[in-house]
């Protein structure tokens, strides 16, 4: 439990210190709403609040903030600066909604365009919550016992036994942690935004991810460049963790701060042979990886573009969606640990049989259609060239808190 | 007797004779409706499952659609066409048969080039008892108002003879469609087995 508390304030803290307490924007009698930013923690949710709008009697009503500020609860600037929008619109026969985040400099646009954010300057989350350096496991955890026997043997002829050996490892963790300490994920993006309208074209959604990437860095060396977010995903696109750059960049740093110290010229154990200092690097190698193996599992849930029709003439877009540690709803009332929300919209149609039967002529029955609503601005699952690798960046925050917690909790 | 049994012989052989004519023609005519030369009516009506449009190149799954708070919305998937249920069905001697389907701005509904039919084209509505052709009379593009003032004329079932609707959206603003393109046919037949149709 202690681990998930403090697995939920880092997440708390992570999702742009997310504001006023406010609902998951749902559906309502409004035509149109909008929300930016929501968080669910453990079922206890907190976001942006919702802009809405609602359109009877030849009057266009709407309710709620639609430029809410970046406020910071914990204190802790994850990100600075950045423009938070949600807008929301219904007209006769037409209702229109968006909302997201962008970088500083961005700016809000009318509803009226086609989209409600520009992509302004990069906006970067690095979390120091997310500290690398605590992957590496205790070196209790690499008895050397575990060495291969032709190791062992050596160390036995030497007669040092295996104190020298675990003195080394110890160093070469202890290097590879202050290494790490001072890097970790960065998260990167210019925007994110989920948008949809309804109208006589029928429901559309669209969600813009620009610029959004995700990647490691280490002290001293290029950032690795973990993943690239498409610009417009897919409907409903599914992402899975897949950290294999990051653990593997923890390993290769790992490694060479081992074989250093073992070629080193203080060390006791240099008499030993190239193959048998290599096998100890590979030895530490496998069992380092064993342990970092729940970075590769699949702890977030994580949906591009989430779309969904309550019913046949109207949609809500979620622009991105996460859930962290699904399997935890068992525990937590049907609520996973963390669900993140960006870019909410949603779009109903606006009483389109507006289009008043003549007075003229004989009102038609009211079995007989007024309208014929076959127009589609775009068609369903239009396919992205982008999509394929894909990860959100502001997921992979939750992504690096989570293996955290995870690896934590599977040592205790 | 002979006299009497020769008029009873020949007016048998007529009574035969009329009756065969009759059935030749019974087999020739169709049993309700009208229908084109090389064309005759269908049996029966019955609910369309395909459309075809060999100009335009369509070719498309029906599926039945029904009215939602005055409007009628094609299927989901904008490469089917919808059917309004409470239409006519294809071979009926009355009514309208109601199709629409969708026009999708960046490409790829059923019915994106609708409004490239001419007058005279051919438009198939394959059923299971059946292949009903029609061929184009009119092609129009009203805005939605116009439509709506038009609601009994061309949703309207009281029509003495039957006649094919297909309607889809036209005028796109970058935001909604303002019109729809409304083709009107009237019925041709089933294409005569042993000869082949005008027009086709």
């Amino acid at each position: 439990m202690r681990s998930y508390l403090r697995f939920a304030a880092v997440v708390g803290a992570v999702t742009l210190g997310a504001v006023a307490a406010a609902p998951a924007l749902a559906a309502t009698d409004n035509q149109a709403g909008a929300n930016a930013v929501f968080v669910s923690i453990a079922g206890n949710g907190q976001g942006t609040g919702n802009v809405t709008a609602s359109y009877s009697n030849g009057k266009e009503t709407t309710a709620g903030n639609s430029k809410p500020a970046f406020p910071d609860p914990t204190g802790q600037k994850f990100i600075t600066g950045g423009v938070l929008a949600q807008e929301a619109t219904a007209r006769p026969g037409f209702s229109a909604a968006c909302s997201g985040l962008a970088g500083d400099g961005g700016s809000v646009l009318s509803i009226g365009d086609s989209s409600c954010l520009q992509p302004g300057n990069l906006v970067t989350g690095s979390f120091g919550s997310f500290d690398p350096s605590t992957l590496i496991p205790d070196t209790a955890s690499l008895p050397t016992g575990q060495l291969p026997q032709q190791a062992q043997d050596l160390l036995t002829q030497l007669g040092t036994g295996a104190a020298p050996l675990t003195d080394l490892i110890n160093t070469a963790l202890s290097q590879a942690q202050e290494q790490f300490g001072d890097g970790g994920l960065v998260a990167n993006l210019d925007m994110v935004e989920g948008r949809c309208t309804a109208g006589d074209g029928g429901p559309t959604g669209t969600s813009t991810l620009t610029d959004a990437s995700l990647s490691f860095n280490i002290p001293g060396q290029d950032p690795i460049t973990v993943l690239t977010l498409p610009v417009h995903p897919k409907p409903n696109t599914h992402l899975f963790t897949n950290l294999s750059d990051v653990m593997n960049a923890i390993l290769d740093g790992v490694d060479a701060d081992l074989t250093e110290s073992l070629q080193g010229n203080a060390s006791p154990l240099k008499a030993l042979t190239a193959q048998v200092r290599s096998q100890i690097v590979t030895q530490v190698h496998a069992q380092l990886e064993s342990q970092l193996a729940p970075l590769e599992q699949n702890l977030l849930d994580i949906t591009l573009n989430q779309q969904v029709h309550p019913t046949r003439d109207s949609i809500k877009v979620r622009a991105l969606d996460v859930q962290v540690l699904p399997a935890a709803k068992a525990q937590l009332d049907g609520n996973s640990l963390v669900n993140l929300q960006v870019g909410n919209a949603a779009c109903a149609p606006v009483a389109r049989v507006a289009v008043a039967a003549p007075t003229a002529e004989a009102a038609a029955p009211q079995s007989l259609p007024t309208a014929v609503s076959a127009g589609l601005a775009t068609a369903p699952g239009d396919d992205d060239p982008h999509s394929g690798i894909a990860l959100v960046a502001l997921a992979m925050m939750l992504a690096g808190g989570t293996a955290l917690v995870v690896i934590r909790w599977l040592r205790a | 007797m002979s006299g009497s049994g020769s008029r009873i012989g020949g007016f048998s052989a007529t009574l035969l004779a009329l009756c065969g004519l009759l059935v030749g023609v019974g087999y020739l005519l169709p049993s309700s409706g009208t229908a084109s030369d090389g064309y005759h009516a269908m049996a029966a009506p019955a609910a369309p499952v395909r459309l075809v449009v060999p100009a335009l190149k369509i070719r498309a799954p029906i599926e039945p659609i029904q009215v939602d708070h005055g409007v009628l919305d094609p299927p989901h998937n904008p490469r089917d066409v919808g059917w309004w249920r409470q239409s006519a069905r294809p071979g009926a001697t009355h009514g309208q048969t109601v199709l629409t389907g969708h026009t999708v701005h960046t490409g790829g509904g059923v019915m994106d080039h609708l409004g490239r039919l001419h007058k005279g084209q051919l438009v198939k509505v394959v059923t299971r008892k059946g292949t009903m052709v029609y061929r184009t009379t009119e092609v129009v593009t009203w805005t939605k108002r116009e439509l709506a003032k038009r609601s009994v004329e061309l949703f309207g079932q009281k029509r003495e003879d039957e006649r094919l609707v297909l309607i889809t959206c036209t005028g796109w603003t970058g935001k909604e469609y303002t019109s729809n393109v409304v083709v009107f046919a009237e019925p041709l037949g089933v294409p005569d087995a042993r000869k082949k149709p005008k027009g086709s």
